[in-house]
């Protein structure tokens, strides 16, 4: 069973003459447990579309499906909950919220469901991510790396089915960024997790199911990686 | 997009004022703000300032000094010196009230003198000519009414040598009339040769002829000096004086206009200024503060912009002249709006209180005050320049690099997480964002502190001043009429026919006996025993300060007192007046009696105790339209009694209590605004620096109702502190001020000031939520993408 289905995206941006084609009939679809890479140059329309899979931005036309569930068509406060249960956020700037610990930081879109955190998955979590030595560390008191593992962690407590990670290693060294997206995979595998990742960098993208090239708003599957 | 050729980088300011428009609104409605207060502020001082002079001219006349014992050369020679402008001879006659002189019945008082005098001099509207030959005379608006004579009229002055007959030329409302309504004569203005041949005839050739107009006259008449508006007036004095061997018992000086031409201080016309100047530095810190605030929040929001700028070449002092002309260019079209407004307002505050509230205001009529207009352009200017020197420099001192990355906007360094165990994660954040920024939240605090004390200071002030102005007083009469005698003397039915009047709201009689020997509480003394009647005890119960008002009902030993801070009697003391045993059932704060200590009780008691059964003391209040012949007709009924016409003075003290309550308000009114703009600022400044964390929240799933919540929360924490502090220190200060000046005097314990507590915290509240309207706005209209992409 597909838990992505993108079908005939279009996005423009601007009117008349001064309009842009980001997107061009962009259609795909990703079965569940799938590791996804995008790839394609700079201002292609790589993070216009995962952006419009996150339900981020709406497009002009076209539909996006998440589990079956037509994510434009619903109203903005389900959208935000749908988003906050079901689709998790890797930035390449980690976008951590600097006065939480990284124990809050992690568990922040559990807390804004007024939920209480599941305490032996948090645990599970922080061991697998290596941070619980650190887990009332600051932000400000890690390095990229660590940052982003948190970042993961917080993509990852809510169970989502789908993460979507926008070159979540452009800011870390490369040792980081294997570690990243090992961190990533493993996570996958392990909890049947759908990975849609932008990246710029070839090896990282050679690790990924499958890899998805956008080039002037129009998709290409370059299919399943031989690696 | 323009099509107008770009000079320079700074023809970059109005179009980015264009795109921005809306950003900038708010810093528009400071500087419209800034400037409408205080040229509204100054044009109304100098409305003021002209309608006192005119008052004071019309009251006081425009001469500078009157010289007497001078020949009528002497006179030619002063009137010819450079220095003087205008002078005119005058002689009084009769304005002692010596019997026997009369016009029908009324009683006369006789001026010769010269138009110049009427004219030129006092300044009194007039209407007719002035007496051109002996035979003729005018006279005052009363006469018009008490007489019933008309212009070309013949009437006769009856003087104990004989008639002398006039003709009516014309009419003018002199001070008499003015000033000294109870006054019951009339008065008569003719050539001085005309009063020469009166006084001949009667026999005071050259006595005294003075009175109130020239007390230093010793014989004839009295010379009114003007002198030009340009000369030191001190010196021309002394010049007269050493020039013409006057002494001063020669020259009564006029300290009004004096005191206008700068010759001594006048302290009310300062005032006005004083008063308008301390606004204005007020202003000018606050609105510095307000628009600093405003444009601060508008740099932050822009920092990428000022970046991009140094990136590409701007220098700092070019981007901090891009940051002042851009505020100044805001000026261009805020000041002349504020202007506007302030005339509007200006013109519509002279004619309601012309209008409605009358009085002194009606000297205070609108014009374009030029004063006004300089310093409300001043201020506009000043404050921009001052306000902007700040955010300018903050513009300069963004790094091109950390600007384009946008990491500017990173503020200090976090120490200590947020604590998210007892409130929702979306509070606790907010609570952290208001504590964390430990100056600002101590800024913020004090300031909502700052203007709840101020509040509950002013609402002391208030009680104050309502308690000062009888004419806040329930008890208050219009007209009072005294026993003849100061004893008990006045018919009691006269209450009755005086109430049925038309016109006549309440009439409301005393009796008094002043310093009975009395036994208080054992020790002797004495007291005045005062009665009051049923109307009177009705209107006593709002302001009894302890005891039980409705003992003292009917015949009985009860009593009450007025609170005197001398005497001190209390509720519970015994007074013994010969064999009758009173006790105090209560005392109040205000009420009809005596300055001593006074004792007051019901009228069948007081017939018991002393056989007296009628009054000294009737009082009258009167609706608003009564009409003038129910004075009239009171005056008849009363005899020989006193009638003391109090409706002026409740008039100007009632005018007096709304400036001050339009002072204070107005002043409570900024304060409260600048708190209001300052905490709106501040919350939009954190959401500024916090936008690229917002949308990065509401990627990972935090709803808009949430982050409205959250913002609401910092605002809360700041509103919260400050009232806390502001309680703390209003109700001190309240308390302080209502013991000293309200309770010592009036009587009375605090309590706490219920009403204007919920309603400086309402306005808080108000004001918190004006502070997250607009940031919510914000957010609402946020694109989630637009922050994520520049991450």
């Amino acid at each position: 069973m597909n838990l992505l289905e993108v079908n005939k995206i279009c996005k423009t941006y601007g009117s008349g003459e001064a309009a842009v084609q980001a997107l061009k009939n962009v259609s795909f679809s990703v079965p569940k447990g799938e590791y996804v890479a995008i790839v394609g140059e700079s201002g292609s329309g790589k993070s216009t579309l995962l952006n419009m899979i996150g339900a981020l931005d709406t497009p002009t036309s076209g539909q996006v499906l998440i589990d079956g569930k037509d994510t434009f068509a619903m109203k903005e406060k389900s959208l935000t909950v749908f988003r906050r249960r079901n689709i998790g956020f890797v930035f390449q700037a980690f976008n951590l919220i600097p006065e939480l610990t990284v124990e809050q930081n992690i568990i922040f879109p559990v807390l804004l469901d007024y939920q209480k955190p599941d305490r032996g998955y948090l645990e599970e979590l922080l061991s697998v991510l290596n941070l619980k030595e650190r887990r009332n560390h600051l932000p400000s008191q890690l390095s990229g790396g660590q940052q982003q593992r948190v970042a993961i962690g917080r993509a990852l407590i809510t169970r989502p089915s789908l993460i979507l990670a926008d070159e979540p290693t452009g800011n870390l060294d490369t040792q980081n960024s294997s570690e990243v997206i090992a961190l990533l995979k493993e996570a996958s595998r392990k909890y049947e997790q759908t990975i849609i990742m932008i990246t710029h960098n070839r090896m990282i993208a050679q690790t990924a199911d499958r890899v998805l090239q956008v080039s002037d708003g129009v998709l290409t599957d370059l299919g399943r990686c031989s690696a | 997009m323009t099509n107008r050729e770009m000079k320079s980088y700074l023809s970059l300011i109005p179009i980015s004022a264009k795109t921005h428009r809306k950003q900038n609104r708010l810093i528009l409605l400071c500087i419209i703000f800034a400037v409408f207060l205080v040229t509204t502020v100054f044009s109304y001082a100098e409305i003021m300032t002209k309608g006192e002079e005119a008052a004071m001219v019309r009251k006081h006349g425009s001469y500078h000094i009157i010289v007497s014992g001078i020949s009528e050369e002497t006179g030619q020679q002063i009137k010819a010196r450079e220095n003087v402008s205008r002078t005119a001879w005058l002689r009084a006659f009769g304005e002692d009230i010596y019997e026997g002189y009369q016009i029908g019945d009324k009683r006369v008082v006789m001026y010769g003198t010269t138009q110049e005098y009427i004219e030129d001099i006092r300044k009194y509207q007039w209407e007719g000519t002035y007496p051109q030959n002996d035979h003729e005379v005018m006279l005052n608006e009363i006469a018009r009414e008490r007489l019933g004579v008309r212009t070309g009229d013949s009437i006769t002055i009856h003087t104990p040598a004989g008639d002398f007959n006039y003709a009516v030329t014309g009419f003018c409302v002199d001070e008499w009339q003015l000033y000294n309504t109870k006054y019951d004569g009339v008065c008569a203005y003719m050539s001085l040769n005309a009063l020469k041949q009166i006084c001949e005839a009667n026999g005071y050739d050259g006595e005294d002829s003075g009175g109130n107009h020239a007390a230093v006259s010793v014989g004839g008449p009295v010379l009114y000096v003007q002198f030009a508006k340009e000369c030191n007036v001190k010196e021309a004095v002394a010049g007269l004086k050493e020039q013409y061997g006057l002494s001063d018992g020669n020259i009564e000086e006029n300290k009004i206009t004096m005191g206008m031409a700068g010759a001594s201080s006048n302290q009310t016309i300062n005032g006005f200024y004083e008063l308008a100047a301390g606004v204005f530095g007020l202003i000018l810190v606050a609105g510095g503060l307000m628009i600093s605030s405003c444009m601060n929040s508008t740099v932050s929001q822009r920092i990428r912009f000022f970046g991009m700028m140094r990136c590409i070449g701007a220098s700092r002092q070019q981007v901090m002249r891009f940051v002042r002309l851009e505020a100044l260019n805001w000026c261009k079209s805020a000041i002349p709006a504020g202007l506007g407004i302030s005339m509007v307002f200006t013109w519509a505050l002279s004619e309601f209180l012309q209008r409605k509230v009358g009085g002194e205001f009606n000297d205070y009529s609108f014009r374009f005050s030029v004063i006004g207009i300089v310093s409300g352009i001043l201020v506009g200017v000043v404050t921009v320049l001052l306000a902007a020197h700040a955010p300018a420099r903050r513009a300069a001192g963004v790094s091109p690099v950390a600007a384009v990355s946008g990491n500017a906007q990173t503020g200090g360094k976090i120490s200590r997480a947020a604590n998210t165990r007892f409130f929702r994660v979306e509070s606790a954040l907010g609570v952290y964002h208001a504590v964390s920024a430990k100056k600002n939240l101590i800024l913020m605090s004090l300031s909502f502190a700052f203007t709840v004390t101020l509040f509950l200071v002013f609402f002391a002030g208030l009680d104050f001043v309502r308690k000062l102005l009888p004419s806040e007083s329930n008890l208050n009469p219009d007209v009072s009429i005294v026993a003849v005698d100061n004893t008990n003397s006045m018919d009691r039915g006269l209450k009755e026919k005086i109430t049925g009047l038309p016109g006549v709201e309440a009439a409301f009689g005393s009796a008094m006996w002043f310093a009975v020997p009395a036994e208080i509480n054992g020790a002797p003394g004495s007291v005045d025993l005062v009665s009051y009647d049923e109307y009177m005890f009705q209107w006593t119960k709002d302001s009894v300060v302890s005891g039980d008002l409705s003992k003292v009902c009917g015949d009985t030993d009860y009593v009450l007192t007025i609170f005197n801070e001398d005497s001190r009697l209390n509720t519970g003391d015994r007074i013994r007046i010969g064999e009758t045993d009173l006790e105090i059932a209560c005392v109040v704060s205000e009420g009809i009696g005596t300055n001593d200590c006074a004792i007051v009780c019901t009228e069948e008691t007081f017939r018991r105790i002393t056989g007296e059964d009628n009054y000294i003391l009737l009082n009258a209040q009167l609706t608003k339209d009564a009409p003038e012949e129910t004075v009239d007709v009171i005056r008849e009924l009363m005899g020989e009694n006193e009638l003391e016409d109090r409706r002026e003075d409740i008039k100007e003290s009632n005018s007096s209590f709304w400036v001050f309550r339009i002072a204070a308000y107005g002043f409570l009114g900024i304060i409260a605004l600048i708190t209001i703009f300052n905490i709106m600022n501040n919350i939009s400044m954190s959401v500024s620096a916090k936008m690229k964390q917002y949308g990065a929240m509401r990627a990972v799933g935090m709803s808009i109702e949430q982050m409205i919540k959250m913002i609401a929360m910092e605002a809360a924490t700041y509103a919260v502190c400050g009232l806390l502090i502001g309680y703390a220190g209003g109700l001190c200060l309240h308390r302080l001020i209502m013991n000293k000046l309200v309770y010592s005097h009036f009587g009375g314990s605090w309590k706490i000031p219920a009403e204007p507590l919920a309603i400086i915290t309402l306005i808080v509240i108000l004001s918190c939520v004006a502070a997250v309207r607009a940031p919510a706005r914000r957010i609402r209209d946020m694109a989630i993408t637009e922050t994520i992409n520049e991450l």
